[in-house]
């Protein structure tokens, strides 16, 4: 033991000596309490700052983190600027401009909120402190606000400055109404956010509130970048005049806080503008006291549930076992995954796509777009004039949804968990890809592909376009085999934040997509000139040759060492 | 210290902690033992406020867990078994943090903070310059440690503290709670490592599935069961006696 360890330890007093607790007032505490509750959740919602081991600290990382969203949000409200100049009548700008304000501020205090009020192990740090629990979740309250706050001032930024400039005498009044509408809507989201994990936890159990989280950020993300796509795609084919005015428009979220921004600026007492104003602020004032006040008991419960459920003993299911064990047994993937490696890769895969949050949230937002995109040509193959160029632009989406996903799983929050295969006695790691090529194309790419079939068949009646999917399938499946052959594949045994991991990865997306997309161009040029048959015959006979390249290759890399 | 009345815990029906009493006294290093699922974490997380007893109570230095849970936490500082900490935080950020909750401002927190790194053998560098996510096991457990010291509380719960230690850190902890015992502090101290056990507490409580199963010192113990070592006798009492007879009879599976 060195000297510095001496027994008699810090501050060591005399027998019997328990000091007394500090001399601070209540009050003083509390304070200390708060702000430093409020500085934790703060650093938490940022929390993707990481160092890699045995490196300084980069404190530049956290400023990136902190401020690059906000410039992102500030670009992205550039499309706000159509709905901003003349001639787009004022009401229907206001509440266009707070349509998609809401959309994105509501789906980002989503996401935010299930990570930070239920944190795992939160209630081993945090619970056994002498800290009321509604301190607790008003501190994260407060940082959710602030931050989703920010992001919608940020998102508003360019339209604001579009409509108080062109708006004539009077608009100037449009940015302290709007900057007061933009916070009122933000602490709206966060509220309702907030209630809705609240009423979850009354209505179907605290213990079963982990897995609604999970589920509704998924959702939301997904909701974000398919909606992302989808509507200014809509926003075409709506006429926002007429939609604007109708009655039921109030019904709608941001109607009120566009009602609001109406009142200010024109100081004209129009029923639609006093009714969204009223209902704003009523409405706002409601979710706020119902979420941080009323039910704030309903959050202590939640959490000290969710320790209960850490604490009490696992679920037993039935004799049959889960569904992950089930699914390889069945007759036809027993043959298939007949190779227990294998096997072993395909149920981590599965396990991992449908428990592990991280990868969930990682996994099928990203491959959203391509779904989205997928799904939209599928249904313009119902317009004669542009059939044929839609199914080959299908072709290429579906080359490109296995080989992001299998790229994908390359990582986890559970990285640590790959140590096994790297002391297990494997001279590769090509069975373990194999299954997760397996998963992905089986959970993934066959969903995706059956259902571009179903539609093109169904609603678009197009049956003979049909025959060009089959060269997506071929596509699909070697293309799942790139991200082994690029670098060695271990799977899920890599954290994201290695920027090596990151810049390859876009790099590979970016290669993947190219590729995908010459095939799709080449079987469309095919379809047209009459050669598709050949085409599809000599695809085919090079995956086959290049299937058992890839193979090789794949299967004479060794196990990635852990660096 | 600790008056703990008929606690019990039940999980889906299943009683984790059944209707358990203690008495400790001020000053005393109490080992709480039992295999694993015995109840122990189940009964330090309800002694620290973390899981609400199904019925009974407790009084820790004198705030009853029912009525007084924040008085009761205030006087307890506890190291749970995960370890866990935010990884996102530096381990001086995480400790002023902690330090916050109890009260303690930061000039008070860092003057305490320096005394315990010196005592920890860390530098302020190393609490400074990473994150708690790049710290190493050994390093994260003595951050957990500190921070349950900080607040001089007269109640101190161990749950398997000397997990990731190294043999000087681990030396030199014993040491320091024997001391601080000896300054009026009162110990519950649970581990699976019997001799250290053994060695540094003054009482042996052992629990298995969820009730009280054996209550003395450590010599007291041994005395009143033929001088055999206290790892036979916690064997003995739950249900491991004859371990020796299936190792041996496993073993023979590896022949082959």
């Amino acid at each position: 033991m060195s000297a510095a360890m001496s027994p008699g330890g810090p501050s060591a007093g005399g027998p019997d000596s328990v000091p007394a607790p500090p001399p601070a007032s209540q009050a003083q505490v509390e304070n200390l309490q708060k702000q430093a509750l409020r500085r934790l959740f703060s650093a938490l919602y940022w929390s993707g700052r990481r160092t890699p081991k045995n490196q300084p600290l980069k404190t530049r990382t956290l400023r990136t983190r902190k401020y690059g969203p906000l410039v992102f949000f500030a670009l992205l409200g550039l499309i706000l600027l159509p709905f901003a100049f003349p001639p787009m009548p004022p009401r229907v700008s206001f509440v266009m401009v707070h349509v998609l304000t809401l959309v994105m501020t509501g789906m980002s205090a989503a996401t935010a909120c299930g990570t930070l009020l239920f944190n795992d192990q939160e209630s081993d740090i945090l619970l056994h402190r002498p800290v009321p629990a509604r301190f607790i979740l008003l501190a994260k309250v407060r940082v959710l606000f602030g931050e989703t706050a920010r992001m919608a001032v940020a998102l508003n930024i360019a339209g604001m400055a579009a409509i108080a400039l062109t708006r004539g005498p009077g608009a100037w009044r449009y940015v302290p109404a709007h900057l007061f509408s933009v916070t009122l809507q933000a602490l709206f989201c966060v509220s309702a956010v907030v209630l809705a994990f609240q009423l979850c936890a009354r209505l179907f159990g605290q213990a079963r509130v982990k897995s609604l989280i999970t589920a509704s950020q998924v959702v939301a993300a997904v909701v974000l970048v398919a909606g992302g796509q989808l509507a200014p795609r809509l926003m075409h084919s709506v006429d926002l005049v007429h939609w604007s005015t109708s009655p039921w428009i109030i019904a709608l979220p941001p109607a009120w806080f566009g009602g609001l921004d109406l009142l200010v600026m024109t100081l004209e007492p129009t029923p639609q503008a006093l009714a969204g104003t009223a209902l704003a602020l009523g409405v706002t004032a409601l979710t706020s006291w119902l979420a941080f006040s009323r039910l704030a008991g309903v959050y202590e419960e939640t959490v000290v549930t969710l320790n209960e459920h850490t604490a009490s003993p696992a679920t037993s299911y039935n004799g049959k076992g889960r569904w992950t064990e089930r699914l390889p047994r069945l007759p036809l993937l027993k043959q298939w995954l007949r190779d227990p490696l294998e096997r072993t890769g395909f149920m981590l895969a599965m396990a991992q796509l449908g428990r592990a949050r991280d990868v969930k949230l990682r996994v099928y937002p990203q491959i959203a777009q391509w779904v989205v995109y997928a799904i939209m040509f599928s249904f313009s193959t119902r317009r004669a004039e542009s059939s044929d160029f839609s199914s080959a632009a299908v072709i290429g989406f579906l080359g490109t949804i296995p080989f992001m996903t299998v790229e994908l799983m390359r990582y986890s929050e559970e990285y640590r968990g790959a140590e096994l295969f790297r002391f297990a006695p494997l001279a590769s790691a090509a069975p373990l890809f194999f299954g997760v090529r397996k998963a992905v194309l089986l959970l993934i790419t066959l969903p995706v592909f059956l259902l571009c079939t179903v539609l093109m068949a169904v609603i678009s009646q197009n049956t003979t376009g049909l025959a060009m999917l089959l060269p997506g399938l071929v596509l699909a499946y070697i293309m799942s085999a790139v991200p082994a052959l690029t670098s060695p594949f271990l799977p899920f045994s890599e954290t994201q934040v290695e920027s090596k991991g990151v810049k390859m990865g876009c790099v590979m997306s970016a290669l993947g997509l190219a590729v995908s997309m010459g095939v799709s161009a080449i079987s469309w040029a095919a379809w047209e000139y009459d050669w598709f048959t050949v085409w599809l015959g000599s695809m085919l006979a090079v995956a086959v040759i290049a299937e058992f390249f890839f193979r090789r290759i794949i299967r004479n890399r060794g196990i990635v060492s852990d660096e | 210290m600790i008056t703990i009345h008929e606690l019990t815990k039940v999980f889906a029906g299943k009683p984790a902690v059944e209707q358990l009493s203690l008495e400790i006294p001020r000053g005393q290093i109490v080992g709480f033992l039992g295999p694993n699922g015995a109840g122990k974490s189940t009964t330090l997380k309800m002694l620290t406020g973390m899981l609400r007893p199904t019925s009974g109570t407790a009084v820790i230095a004198g705030h009853d867990l029912l009525t007084d849970l924040l008085g009761v936490k205030r006087s307890v500082g506890f190291v749970p078994e995960s370890g866990a900490l935010y990884e996102s935080l530096t381990g001086l950020e995480y400790l002023r943090m902690v330090a916050a909750l109890y009260g303690l401002g930061q000039q008070q927190a860092d003057a305490r903070i320096r005394e315990f790194i010196q005592f920890f053998e860390l530098t302020w560098e190393t609490l400074t310059d990473k994150l708690l996510g790049a710290y190493s096991k050994g390093m994260r457990r003595k951050v957990v440690i500190i921070s349950s010291l900080l607040h001089n509380p007269p109640v101190i719960l161990f749950d398997e503290p000397l997990d990731g230690l190294d043999a000087n850190a681990a030396v030199g902890f014993k040491a320091l709670i024997q001391t601080l015992a000896k300054q009026g502090r009162t110990v519950v101290y649970s581990s699976h490592i019997l001799d250290v056990v053994e060695r540094v507490c003054d009482r042996v409580v052992i629990i298995n599935q969820g009730r009280l199963v054996l209550d003395g010192s450590p010599e007291s113990l041994m005395a009143a069961h033929g001088g055999i070592p206290l790892e036979e006798i916690f064997t003995r009492l739950t249900g491991g006696d004859q371990l020796r007879q299936r190792a041996e009879a496993f073993a023979r599976t590896f022949e082959s």
